[in-house]
């Protein structure tokens, strides 16, 4: 049993080569090869050590052998199932229950047997092992599932032990040979003549795929998988040109042609849900490509599912490079998917660090060929990751549409906001007093309350708490602003006014006091008197009480609103949804 | 012209593989007087061809085509057919 836990997928130093050990029962220096050049086009120079195919169990029991000598720290178990159950492939009609199961047994004792090995070393290397496949074609033909002769529980029962195996020892991951067999097929992966003449049974197709898998499988291990996908929009996430075509020219649909598009969309999708990023980087009229997400009533994607849009007629690579840098992550760690050869072609030459993607011209095959993409695989995905920061993502959202409004007030306004105030409830209390203790910024008097202090706020019938909380048409902000004011006398006592850095430039400010403003008068209450004590961060909210309209109390912090004869009107881009009175 | 451009692109496709120069490189080169040609670098070597021209080699003349004359005597004469 494992001792101490390795994490599959902890990060390994990659500053220098990855010493990579291959065990096979058949030639393997040809994948071995292959191999290195797919972790290198990767980013990953790579060391490959290969026990000769009638050595392999000697080398890896034999702790003073060539393969600890090479001190590996991925070693990678890669047996198949012609390997381990020639006999009974060949012949599988001769043996009987009882012996298949001895087999199974005795391969998958063999198999502990190594891992056990393998793990008693100090360097303990992370362990990847294939599982297996029946034959695909043996001379039981339909008896296989018809009769009590099968080769098919043999694989099954040896893959179950493997699947047992893993659970035991946190070292080992599996690699899914069995999905490379069922989306290939053996007659792609095999070549009977390699095995004929040099014991090899990969064809030259058969390398490379299976050197690609094994690549993503072992980047995944390494924790270097892929962060953010980039798609185009044209010919990507819908068929045909929406600056061309309008909205309702382009395919998408939920039946026919259309539906490949969505299907598409819906893989983007998935990724999303396992903590990928996305992002757009199109060229095209921003309203346009954005009507096709406001409009259309088969799209999938939302656009506050992508944390960063460039939708513009810059050229890609400047796009790609800003996305990076406003998602603060590598290059390295981005895909793009364009369906343009010229697209992916000066990505490519400019930035050889990104990985493309070639949608191919037939769109019923943008699916698969996502899926066949294995860098975004991962062996492990926590709660963390599958809900990314909804207020990062969409924050980004937001700042990349301001950049792209030349009238303030038109963006402003296209941000659909809707300010919630309400009085606080047991629940709010919490981040009330949070708010107090950690708002700088737009904070007129800095005034810091506990918890408990609040609580007792909240009973006590001379002070009302208001909280606002702030929705555009990215999500919800959650409490943002709040105001504590002290009702006892005859006046409102701004005591407490702020509003979190996050919704600050929207006038939010303005919407907040025009609501208690509101409220007071409908009270009768004849002005409101609010502070300004300034500190050293908050600048930002000195002008505001002046800009409002309340005047100065001669030199003091103090500033009086005379509710009677003024007014503070609502900026006409928020809503209010007030919350009752009291 | 067909020929010598048959030979040419076996000869080249066996630098890549064997990683020479093109000047270490003539007919003459067969598994008996260069080392490294082993049977895992036959294989390579074969898998370079078979990709090079879209072909497929019968098992039983592979094993025979263990000098450069040979692959390219071979491939003018399938390439007659």
């Amino acid at each position: 049993m494992d001792e101490t836990p390795v994490s599959p997928e902890a990060p390994v130093d990659i500053n220098s080569p990855l010493r990579f050990a291959l065990l096979s029962f058949s030639t393997a220096d040809l994948l071995a090869g292959s191999l290195r050049q797919e972790l290198a086009a990767n980013g990953c120079p790579s060391e490959i050590f290969v026990a000769p195919y009638n050595q392999v169990v000697q080398q890896a029991i034999d702790r003073s052998s060539n393969l600890y000598r090479f001190k590996p720290t991925i070693v990678f178990l890669f047996f198949v199932g012609q390997d381990l159950f020639q006999d009974l492939w060949e012949e599988p009609l001769k043996p009987s229950e009882r012996q298949k199961e001895l087999r199974v047994s005795e391969q998958l004792q063999q198999l502990t047997d190594l891992v056990d090995a393998l793990n008693s070393t100090t360097e303990k290397p992370r362990i990847i092992i294939s599982n297996i496949t029946p034959p695909s074609i043996h001379s039981l033909g339909p008896l296989q599932h018809n009769s009590q002769y099968s080769v098919g529980s043999v694989s099954n029962a040896y893959n179950q032990g493997l699947y047992a195996l893993r659970d035991q020892y946190s070292s080992i991951s599996i690699f899914d040979y069995e999905s490379l067999v069922l989306e290939h097929g053996m007659a792609t992966l095999y070549d009977e003549r390699y095995w004929y003449l040099a014991r090899q049974r990969l064809s030259a197709r058969g390398l490379k795929i299976v050197a690609r898998a094994m690549d993503a499988h072992i980047q995944a291990c390494l924790g270097r998988t892929k962060k953010c996908l980039v798609v185009d929009l044209d010919d990507a996430l819908w068929g045909g040109v929406v600056g061309s075509v309008g909205v309702e020219g382009i395919q998408l649909d939920l039946d026919g042609p259309g539906r490949c598009y969505r299907d598409f969309q819906q893989e983007i999708a998935n990724l999303r849900s396992q903590g990928v990023m996305l992002a757009i980087n199109s060229k095209n009229n921003e309203a346009d490509a954005l009507a096709v997400f406001n409009e259309h009533p088969h799209m999938l994607l939302k656009l506050s599912d992508f944390s960063s849009i460039r939708i513009n007629w810059r050229d890609k690579a400047s796009n790609m490079i800003e996305i990076s840098q406003e998602l603060r992550i590598g290059l390295d760690s981005m895909v793009f998917v364009d369906s343009s050869p010229a697209e992916t072609a000066l990505i490519e030459m400019k930035l050889p660090q990104v990985k493309t993607i070639l949608l191919p011209p037939d769109a019923s095959l943008y699916r698969r060929t996502l899926l066949q993409y294995g860098g975004f695989g991962r062996l492990n995905l926590t709660g963390e990751d599958m809900v990314r920061s909804k207020y990062y993502e969409q924050e980004n959202l937001r700042q990349t549409l301001k950049s792209s409004f030349a009238d303030i007030n038109d963006f402003l306004l296209s941000l659909n906001m809707v300010a919630e105030i309400r009085l606080a409830d047991r629940m709010s209390l919490p981040r009330v007093a949070q708010l107090t203790q950690k708002t700088n910024q737009f904070n007129l008097t800095t005034r810091r309350y506990s918890q408990a202090q609040i609580e007792e706020m909240s009973a006590d019938p001379n002070w009302r708490i208001y909280c606002l909380s702030l929705q555009d048409r990215f999500g919800d902000n959650g409490l943002t602003g709040l105001a504590l004011i002290n009702v006892s006398g005859k006046e409102w006592r701004l005591d407490v006014f702020l509003l979190s850095c996050r919704i600050m430039g929207r006038g939010a400010e303005t919407a907040f006091l025009s609501f208690i403003a509101d409220q007071a008068r409908f009270l009768g209450v004849e002005s409101l008197v609010a502070e300004f004590i300034p500190s050293a961060k908050n600048m930002p909210a000195s002008g505001f009480l002046n800009s409002s309209g309340f005047s100065q109390e001669g030199d003091s912090s103090f500033w009086k609103f005379d509710l009677v004869r003024k007014h503070v009107e609502c900026p006409p881009y928020i809503k209010i949804a007030g919350g009752s009175e009291k | 012209m067909e020929d010598n451009n048959i030979g040419q692109r076996v000869q080249h496709i066996f630098c890549r593989v064997f990683k020479l120069k093109p000047e270490e490189v003539n007919e003459d080169l067969s598994s008996e007087n260069l080392p490294q040609w082993d049977s895992l670098r036959h294989i390579q070597l074969i898998m370079a061809i078979e990709e090079a021209f879209s072909i497929q080699l019968p098992t039983w003349e592979i094993p025979k085509l263990t000098s450069i004359r040979a692959i390219s005597t071979f491939l003018v004469k399938l390439a007659a057919h």
